[in-house]
């Protein structure tokens, strides 16, 4: 007989025994590990989605913000630019309006100093011209060149317009009136007679004639009277030649170029 | 040679009392997956770093649990005690037969009656507490009252394929891998024995999916396309066994 029923009925014992020791050793353990891994491993999965999604959403934020700030950047950068190009314009504006300043004040000064230097030189010419002809004059005077001047002064009484003429009778005739004859060098007598019998022919007055002697009178004879001045000196020629050279100078002046503003390139580069 | 069945070798005897080897190796089986699953239960881990032997627990318990699920198309927590049982009793009884002096308690007609008895119980356990007590008798009658002696017919007849499936087919290795040890003692008790491991395997899954399949088709009414699963999985292991 190949069944023993008493193995039979001891397995069976044997097999539900060891049912229920796999059952609380083995199954139920293992499984409830399992379940709880599996547990853990779905709410991890979530936290990671939930931590996906807002990395997510952090990055989507941050995106945004770097576009703003990219175009907050832009704005800034562009405003700036206008900024700096207006300032620019307005620095080289006002540069430019300096330099024109400076340089017009730069011109009117060079040419008060150019003005003045050469009325400086014109005086200097003018006066070392008189100068030299004074002493070439004195250093030359004689008694003949003095009676010279003395005819050349007669002339001129002669050849008086007739208002002066008249005034000139008027003095001589009221006696009162002060008749000076001022010379540079001291008249001979003969001179002296020869100038007061020509002015004794326009009247017949006592007027007192008075010769005196100036050193201001450059080489000549002077007749002052009542207001009036006629006579003949060199002084009267050494005016004309410091007229003649101050009119050179000042026609040198109006035809010599002025310092004038450079050109617009140049104080652009300049105020650059 | 030793006997046909394990059962013979009596160890202790008293009066109708007799502790053959039979019962001493099941012993040997229960203590050592009781032993093994309290020394790898007692520290489990639930996160993602676990012990090795854990990983092929869970390992094992998984390929039973798809199967469960497969076949029955439910949640295999309910029958996973069960048929976990009489899968790991029988590979490891069948897999310790390599070992010298130890002779498989599934080589005993007695076991694996005693197994099938077990499934022949579990049937109608499950399938009344799955459908209720009427639903489940009532089966039984369907379609009509004349096939209740067929369906009992039935359930005794492959309650009885089943013992004498995995008897035959343990016993029969064994004791053909005894006679090749005599026949040419080097080379071929080595391949056999590994074919034995084989079919020792193949037998377990064949006598769990089986049972599962009984308990299955009682819970849902019987004649549903899981019996046709498990059907098309016994034949196939039938011809790698063959």
């Amino acid at each position: 007989m190949l069944i023993d029923w008493f193995t039979v009925i001891a397995q069976v014992v044997n097999f539900l025994v060891l049912v229920a020791l796999l059952r609380y050793l083995l199954f139920d353990r293992i499984t409830r590990a399992m379940d709880e891994r599996e547990q853990k491993i779905a709410s991890a999965f979530q936290e990671a989605e939930q931590a996906k999604k807002r990395a997510q959403e952090a990055t989507e934020r941050y995106q945004l913000m770097i576009e703003e700030m990219h175009a907050s950047q832009r704005t800034i950068l562009a405003e700036a630019k206008d900024e700096a190009d207006a300032l620019r314009q307005e620095l080289l504006k006002n540069a430019r309006v300096e330099v024109d300043e400076r340089k017009s004040r730069w011109c009117e000064s060079l040419e008060r100093e150019m003005v003045g230097f050469l009325t400086e030189l014109r005086k200097q010419i003018a006066g070392a011209a008189i100068s030299v002809a004074r002493s070439v004059i004195r250093n030359l005077a004689n008694a003949e060149l003095e009676h010279q001047v003395v005819e050349r002064f007669l002339q001129e009484i002669e050849n008086l317009p007739e208002p002066q003429r008249t005034d000139l009778a008027r003095a001589l005739q009221e006696g009162s009136a002060k008749i000076s004859v001022l010379t540079t060098f001291e008249l001979p007598q003969v001179d002296k007679e020869a100038i007061e019998n020509r002015l004794r022919q326009f009247t017949k007055g006592d007027a007192v004639i008075r010769f005196d002697k100036s050193s201001d009178n450059g080489c000549g004879v002077e007749l002052r009277f009542a207001g009036h001045k006629i006579g003949w000196n060199l002084d009267t020629y050494l005016e004309d030649f410091e007229k003649t050279v101050s009119q050179t100078i000042e026609e040198f002046l109006k035809t010599s170029p002025s310092p004038r503003p450079r050109d617009e390139n140049d104080a652009s580069q300049s105020g650059k | 040679m030793d006997s046909i069945t394990p059962d013979q070798v009596i160890i202790w005897k008293w009066g109708v009392v007799s502790i053959n080897s039979t019962i001493c190796y099941t012993w040997a089986v229960m203590t050592l997956l009781g032993l093994s699953s309290w020394l790898v239960t007692r520290r489990l881990s639930s996160s993602v770093e676990l012990s090795r032997w854990q990983n092929v627990l869970e390992m094992v318990i998984c390929f039973i649990q798809s199967q469960i699920r497969e076949i029955t198309h439910r949640e295999p927590k309910k029958y996973l005690p069960f048929i976990g049982s009489l899968f790991l009793f029988i590979a490891l009884s069948n897999l310790l037969d390599v070992v010298p002096g130890f002779h498989a308690p599934t080589a005993s007609l007695s076991t694996t009656a005693a197994l099938a008895i077990c499934v022949l119980l579990a049937v109608p356990v499950f399938g009344i507490a799955d459908r209720g007590f009427l639903a489940y008798v009532r089966h039984y009658v369907s379609p009509s009252v004349f096939m209740l002696p067929f369906n009992i017919l039935g359930e005794i007849s492959r309650t009885l394929a089943l013992a004498v499936r995995l008897f035959g087919n343990v016993m029969s290795g064994g004791k053909l891998a005894a006679i090749l040890l005599a026949v040419a003692p080097l080379f071929f008790p080595v391949i056999m024995n590994l074919l034995g491991l084989l079919t020792g395997l193949i037998q377990a899954y064949i006598f769990a999916v089986l049972a599962m399949v009984y308990i299955a088709s009682a819970g849902h009414g019987g004649g549903d396309a899981t019996s046709d699963k498990a059907q098309q999985s016994t034949a196939k292991g039938e011809q790698d066994h063959g």
